[in-house]
């Protein structure tokens, strides 16, 4: 573990630099602000979009979860996939069943179009 | 909370103004605001002929946040005198403008409805350099000078820019 | 040579070297097709096709769509105005030998130019039209030409001709609350004063007259 301290040592200068940069800019430096300084950078023309109002697609929503899902069968079937040889038979099949079951999920999911972007 | 603004001026703080003005000089990054041909010789002074790199100053920064220094290049028409104004409004302090060009400067041969007379009746100029269009040593020639200026100043006088 | 005029549209690296058809043949087509119009073949420039503005999209829309003509291209759309009265322009005869320009007109007009070019064809052509300058109005071409969009906003941003039909006449050149109409000739420069270090003073450039400042 002893090897590692450089490591650690070189962590810690790294993020006392970040942290000391910011915390030195912001009390000494220059606070001059002004709302068109503060006002969002747009080319130099009037802000014109509505933060608050502009809509996110549900799209995205959608892809977290499937992608939830079937990431937490991943993580059932690698650790199975190590210790089947020892498991046998007895091993398979529940898991063919739990796939089984997660299957009929995806078929169900391809055919409503889940998987279509656009 | 801006300590440095309310720093007394005095004696004692002349050799951390020199050592902050000498960093901030010799790291002073453009913004890129070439609207015509001089923009042309600002890109010459950024190749490798007449580098620019050299005085820390490659990084042309699209952003008016992450930028030092405003070098206006190329005319400056009615229309675009507002939009010049709020990019440098939009840049944090502290900030310095070099008015290239002469149409920058005092509206060059365009002397008509068109173009805003120099670039100081929009924003206030540091620096003004001369030329249609300057050569890249004689933009060069200017930044040194505004360095040189820039290594004078004294917090309070950079405190009092609005 | 002959066998490649009439063909559709030359193979790259195979083009034709001289238009498929003449400006004389061009003219007649034009003159068959629409017998009020006015055609003009100077002997090196374009042919130019003059025509009234209630003909101008008919006209327009012929040159485009037809197989002889096939001017698929807008190049340009650009406006001229000539103002009513006198325009003297001195040229010091007595040095140079110039006499002075003289224009005289009873109507002041703006006149607005078409050039359509073809590209299969390799020929170009001007359609010209005209409005009083007191209220201009044309209509607009933008359902011919989708490029003529841009340009009628710059005729009516510096000249004043309003385009009727055009999905959206605003300025494009002068900020938007801009008075006037720059291009016009009875629109002044706008120039300003000229100070000296030395207190000489030199006056805009339309308020300048060259023998002072030149000595």
């Amino acid at each position: 573990m002893a090897e590692f301290l450089p490591v650690l040592v070189l962590l810690a200068v790294a993020v006392a630099f970040a942290v000391g940069s910011i915390a030195v800019s912001s009390l000494v430096g220059p606070r001059k602000p002004n709302p068109t300084k503060l006002a969002p950078y747009e080319s130099g023309n009037a802000p014109l979009a509505r933060v608050r109002g502009t809509r996110f697609s549900v799209k995205f929503y959608l892809v977290a979860m499937l992608f939830l899902v079937f990431d937490i069968e991943a993580v059932f079937v690698y650790p199975w996939a190590v210790v089947l040889r020892e498991l046998g038979w007895a091993g398979f099949v529940p898991m063919v069943a739990f796939v089984a079951v997660l299957a009929v999920a995806f078929v169900y999911e391809l055919g409503r179009g889940g998987l279509e972007w656009d | 909370m801006g300590l440095e603004d309310k720093l007394p001026n005095g004696v004692l703080l002349t050799n951390l103004e020199r050592f902050v003005n000498y960093a901030r000089s010799t790291s002073l990054w453009p913004a890129t605001f070439g609207l015509a041909c001089c923009a042309i010789e600002m890109m010459a002074t950024g190749g490798p002929r007449h580098d620019i790199a050299r005085f820390g100053m490659e990084v042309f920064r699209a952003s008016p946040r992450q930028a030092d220094l405003m070098i206006v290049a190329g005319r400056v028409s009615h229309k675009m005198a507002p939009v010049l104004r709020r990019i440098y409004d939009q840049m944090s302090d502290p900030k310095w403008v070099l008015s290239m060009g002469v149409c920058a400067t005092s509206g060059g041969m365009f002397n008509n409805y068109a173009l805003v007379q120099g670039v100081d009746h929009v924003v206030p100029v540091d620096m003004y350099v001369p030329g249609c269009p300057p050569r890249p040593e004689m933009l060069l020639d200017g930044i040194l000078k505004l360095h040189d200026r820039i290594r004078g100043e004294t917090f309070a006088e950079q405190a009092a820019k609005s | 040579m002959s066998a490649l005029i009439g063909a559709a549209v030359p193979a790259p690296g195979h083009g034709l070297t001289a238009p498929a058809r003449s400006h004389e043949e061009l003219a007649e087509r034009i003159t068959a097709r629409f017998p009020s119009v006015r055609t003009e073949l100077a002997e090196r420039g374009p042919l130019v096709v003059h025509v009234a503005a209630s003909e101008l999209v008919g006209v327009l829309t012929y040159c485009r769509d037809d197989e002889e003509l096939a001017c698929a291209l807008l190049a340009d759309l650009s406006a001229v105005h000539w103002p009513a009265g006198e325009l003297v322009i001195e040229r010091q005869r007595s040095t140079t030998g110039w006499p002075d320009y003289r224009v005289e007109r009873e109507l002041g007009m703006i006149e607005v130019l078409y050039t359509l070019r073809s590209v299969a064809r390799n020929h170009l052509l001007r359609v010209v039209t005209a409005t009083p300058d007191t209220a201009p109005r044309l209509p607009s071409v933008t359902g011919v030409f989708r490029t003529a969009d841009f340009h009628e906003r710059e005729v009516f941003d510096l000249f004043g001709v309003e385009f009727e039909g055009h999905p959206a006449l605003t300025r494009i050149l002068m900020p938007d609350d801009w008075a006037g109409h720059p291009q016009r000739k009875d629109y002044p420069l706008g120039g300003v004063d000229i100070p000296y270090a030395n207190d000489a003073v030199v006056p805009p450039p339309d308020e300048r007259d060259l023998r002072d400042v030149v000595r």
